[in-house]
């Protein structure tokens, strides 16, 4: 009874749609993320210059946002939020960030910050003048 | 009030009050929620078609922000795109012809098309950084087992209410 | 009773599981910087055996210090007692180390109407860019030293071979490759990279790029530094083999009485070229890319088309000394501008 009911949930395209996405979704892991440490995060807001952060450096930033400003703390080479004017604090839920290429953001507040694992030179492969 | 209107009304009731509940819980990650109040949705789409369905949805996130005090804000946005997306992709999944996919299915398509639509979203409004779709491959695995999840739970009620007794 | 189609679910997610994180190894990624050829040097090597990277870096570093001691333009070298044979006119027997950089900056000095010329060595001393320390230099050299410099002014044509000899027919002959010298050095120790198997890697000499392959499927992202602010205000994405190249009055020049003296001299006037701010131009061969910059710089907004042309140049942006934007169609198709765009006039295809 319960057997037949649990195989009749999945049609033959469920099945087949579940096994596919599955597939994709970790593929897109290792498509999407690159885990090399950072040693810098670029905060952007919509309310102030973007700010490069040295991680190796354990210090409190203030962020000015579009509610508020919104505290970042740097220690041990890692960043987060620890406070913000954001309705559900999700920024802060979402913890310590240190991998290269990660980005972390608090929505409400305007205010993203991406670490990266080179200095000064974010999303380049090479720089010239 | 027609029938029609009356269904409506019923269920965007229903899905205003989810999708209220909804924004109170708090979520482990950004974006990451059950997406019940797409549940309603889905069941709407089964047992009334996709108009009633693209109704009942479109009421529900308009006034579900107007009593968060959202209306017009990012979260609308995001709000409204994730719903625009997952019931066009609902839309073609629901008129494929011979209907291959069951609820769970559904759900399932339902469930990625309305995270990768706030993603997009996300990015061309708020944040244009690509290193923002880093958060995808997450957001898509809860977007999966969310919607297998909510996929079963409506098969299971559609049960219920198909199953002799009620009828 | 359910457990069943679980454990078939559970072992289908686990057998995927497996299978893709065997093949999604992420490709290592080597990067050193070194200072060589009076500049940073960064060489980025992506998707190589660490331990054959290591080797390749190694290799190509010998080479850059070969080059840089060979070519240097002021101290005591090859290039130095070549300069002093052919001021004599005597023939000599052929510098094998020079010649290809002598062949090679012929025909490029020749299809840029004598605009880049490697032979003005004694102007650019006169102006005193033959030294590291350009805050020593006092004032612009006399008017009437450079008139006389211009009355037989020497040009690449000027050094012939005559069967395993060569001289030279210019008393004022100095060869000074510049920057044409780090190209060159980056195309040879790209080839020396082919030729340990590296498919896919970036030399980037001071802002002389070459790069070749891709980054993990990905084009590689060069940014363009603000030549007015700090900053990058370009981005161009590359891939295959090609070189990128920025000329500009910003990289060497000394100031004297508030005003500002760079190093692309002009060969006609004998003063800095005053039309450009800037010229970045995309070719597969990075010693291409340096003399085509260096001539279109000096060129102006009204005849680098001309001449790119001529150079068989496909991709240039030239910044004119009043700000405008000067590019051919293709170019604005590849650089996206990562601060406002700036009104770009476009010229006719190349």
């Amino acid at each position: 009874m319960i057997r037949s009911g649990i195989t009749s949930l999945f049609t033959t395209a469920d099945k087949i749609l579940f096994i596919f996405s599955f597939v994709a979704i970790i593929s897109s892991y290792s498509y999407f993320w690159q885990s090399t440490p950072a040693n810098y995060a670029i905060v952007k807001s919509s309310q102030q210059d973007p700010l490069l952060i040295n991680l190796d450096e354990a210090k409190v930033h203030q962020i000015k946002g579009s509610l508020g400003i919104s505290t970042l703390e740097v220690k041990d080479g890692k960043i987060r939020f620890t406070t913000s004017p954001c309705r559900n604090k999700i920024c802060i839920q979402s913890g310590w960030h240190n991998h290269g290429g990660d980005v972390t953001a608090c929505l409400p507040n305007l205010i993203s910050v991406q670490l990266s694992s080179k200095q000064s030179k974010a999303n380049y492969d090479a720089i010239i003048f | 009030m027609g029938y029609n209107d009356k269904l409506i009304a019923g269920f965007a009731a229903l899905a205003i009050t989810i999708h209220l509940l909804e924004s109170a819980l708090p979520s482990p990650i950004p974006g990451i929620k059950p997406g019940l109040a797409n549940l309603v949705t889905l069941y709407v789409l089964i047992r009334h078609g996709w108009s009633l369905a693209a109704n009942v949805t479109l009421i529900r996130v308009i006034a579900a922000s107007l009593l968060l005090g959202s209306f017009l804000s990012p979260t609308f946005a995001m709000s409204l795109a994730g719903a625009i997306a997952s019931l066009t992709v609902l839309g073609i999944a629901w008129h494929c012809p011979g209907k291959p996919f069951g609820p769970v299915g559904l759900s399932i398509l339902a469930a990625m098309a309305h995270i990768s639509a706030q993603v997009v979203t996300a990015y061309l409004l708020f944040i244009p950084h690509t290193s923002l779709f880093t958060l995808l491959p997450i957001l898509l695995t809860a977007a999966l087992i969310s919607g297998t999840l909510g996929g079963i739970l409506v098969s299971k009620i559609l049960e219920r209410v198909n199953s002799p007794i009620n009828t | 009773m359910n457990s069943s189609i679980l454990l078939k679910f559970q072992f289908i997610l686990l057998a995927s599981l497996f299978t893709l994180s065997a093949c999604s190894k992420p490709a290592p990624v080597f990067h050193e910087t070194v200072f060589t050829m009076g500049t940073l040097v960064e060489v980025t090597i992506v998707g190589a055996d660490a331990k054959i990277a290591e080797e390749a870096y190694s290799a190509i570093l010998d080479d850059f210090n070969y080059m840089h001691n060979t070519w240097h333009p002021w101290k005591p070298n090859a290039l130095k007692r070549i300069n002093s044979l052919l001021q004599t006119g005597a023939p000599f027997p052929i510098a094998p180390s020079i010649m290809p950089l002598i062949k090679k900056s012929q025909i490029l000095s020749e299809q840029s109407q004598g605009l880049f010329n490697p032979a003005i060595g004694q102007l650019i001393k006169l102006w005193g860019f033959h030294q590291d320390n350009l805050d020593e230099i006092i004032e612009p050299p006399e008017g009437e030293d450079i008139q006389a410099f211009l009355k037989n002014l020497p040009k690449m044509s000027d050094v012939k071979f005559k069967g395993i000899s060569m001289f030279g027919t210019n008393e004022n002959i100095q060869l000074d490759f510049g920057a044409f010298a780090k190209g060159a050095a980056v195309d040879a120790t790209i080839e020396h990279l082919k030729e340990f198997g590296i498919k896919n890697a970036i030399i980037n000499a001071g802002g002389d790029l070459r790069a070749i392959g891709n980054k993990n499927g990905q084009p590689w992202r060069i940014g363009i530094r603000n030549p007015r602010a700090d900053g990058i205000f370009a981005a161009i994405e590359i891939s295959g083999d090609e070189s990128v190249f920025t000329s500009g009055d910003y990289e060497r020049y000394f100031e004297s009485d508030g005003k500002r003296y760079h190093h692309i001299i002009d060969p006609r006037t004998g003063y800095p070229a005053n039309k450009s701010r800037s010229v970045t131009v995309i070719h597969s061969n990075a010693a291409t890319a340096d003399a085509a910059s260096t001539a279109l710089f000096i060129a102006g907004p009204e005849k680098w088309h001309a001449i790119a042309k001529v150079m068989g140049i496909k991709y240039v942006m030239l910044i004119a000394s009043n700000g405008d934007v000067h590019m051919n169609p293709a170019m604005a198709k590849r650089i996206k501008f990562t601060i406002k765009q700036p009104t770009i006039k476009l010229s006719n295809p190349l």
